[in-house]
């Protein structure tokens, strides 16, 4: 592994990059006719480790409003988050806040 | 048809008529999408759906070459499971001489099962897209289309859904 250089020369151009980098991810579920309800809580409550309340507060913003945040934070685990839900057949989708 | 739980069995069916049989060993083919593509969309979505930034096609690149493959093998996997399962059953004739099933899903192929009939409902979802609302009105709309035999399918499955949902949660509903 290379060493770290001693001083470090920031470009005085384009922040861009950096800023995105603290932009957090949203991993939002969205309705669908076919997954039921007591599923839908029980797959929030395995993925995110909430309490019953507040899966079930969120799977019925997903029910009543059609979609629901249930997630913010680095792109890593909102990657592995939205796998999981997947692979649950949940539709969710992954995006930048803001 | 009965079922019961047992924690060291699984889930045992019994007296499961040939109808009812048969339509369970049609999951598989109510969740094939290969000739399917909206099917296909519905259970393999990319993670990132309007991608807006060299970052969100990198996203979306890496999860169809790394993160697919093994939904798709998972989801085979639960199909594979449902067909294994259902090849295991027993067969008997009732008093009347029609036929019966009996078999049992054990414990750590039920969530399997689970996730082939909520394929199964997605995908028939996708091609037939069933009313939301089952209020008597729209049922017997149903009733007179083309789309009646497949809804009832999916209701049958929904109906399965409900009592292995019983045993995955520990719920008594």
């Amino acid at each position: 592994m290379p060493a770290l250089p001693q001083t470090l020369d920031f470009p005085q151009t384009s922040t861009d990059t950096d800023e995105s980098l603290d932009i957090p991810w949203l991993v939002t579920l969205f309705d669908d006719p076919v997954n039921l309800m007591s599923y839908v809580t029980m797959v929030i409550m395995r993925i995110f480790g909430y309490e019953k309340t507040k899966a079930e507060a969120m799977m019925k913003e997903v029910h009543t409003k059609g979609k629901c945040i249930v997630w913010t934070g680095e792109r890593e685990r909102a990657e592995l988050y939205v796998q999981q839900l997947h692979s649950h057949q949940l539709k969710a989708t992954m995006s930048r806040a803001g | 048809m009965t079922f019961q739980y047992d924690s060291e069995q699984g889930l045992r069916f019994a007296q499961v008529p040939g109808d009812y049989f048969q339509l369970l060993q049609q999951i598989p083919v109510h969740a094939d999408t290969s000739s399917f593509s909206p099917g296909a969309q519905r259970l393999q979505p990319s993670p990132i759906t309007e991608p807006a930034s060299d970052e969100d096609d990198e996203i979306n690149g890496d999860w169809r070459e790394h993160v697919l493959p093994d939904l798709i093998e998972e989801f085979t996997r639960q199909l594979d499971v449902v067909s294994a399962d259902l090849k295991a059953a027993k067969r008997f004739e009732d008093r009347g001489g029609e036929e019966e099933y009996e078999f049992t899903i054990p414990n750590d192929h039920i969530e399997r099962w689970y996730g082939a009939l909520n394929q199964a409902r997605l995908v028939m979802q996708e091609r037939y897209h069933f009313p939301q609302i089952d209020t008597p009105e729209v049922v017997e709309a149903l009733m007179n289309s083309e789309h009646f035999g497949p809804y009832l399918i999916s209701r049958f499955y929904t109906e399965i859904q409900g009592v292995l949902l019983a045993v995955m949660t520990g719920s008594d509903d």
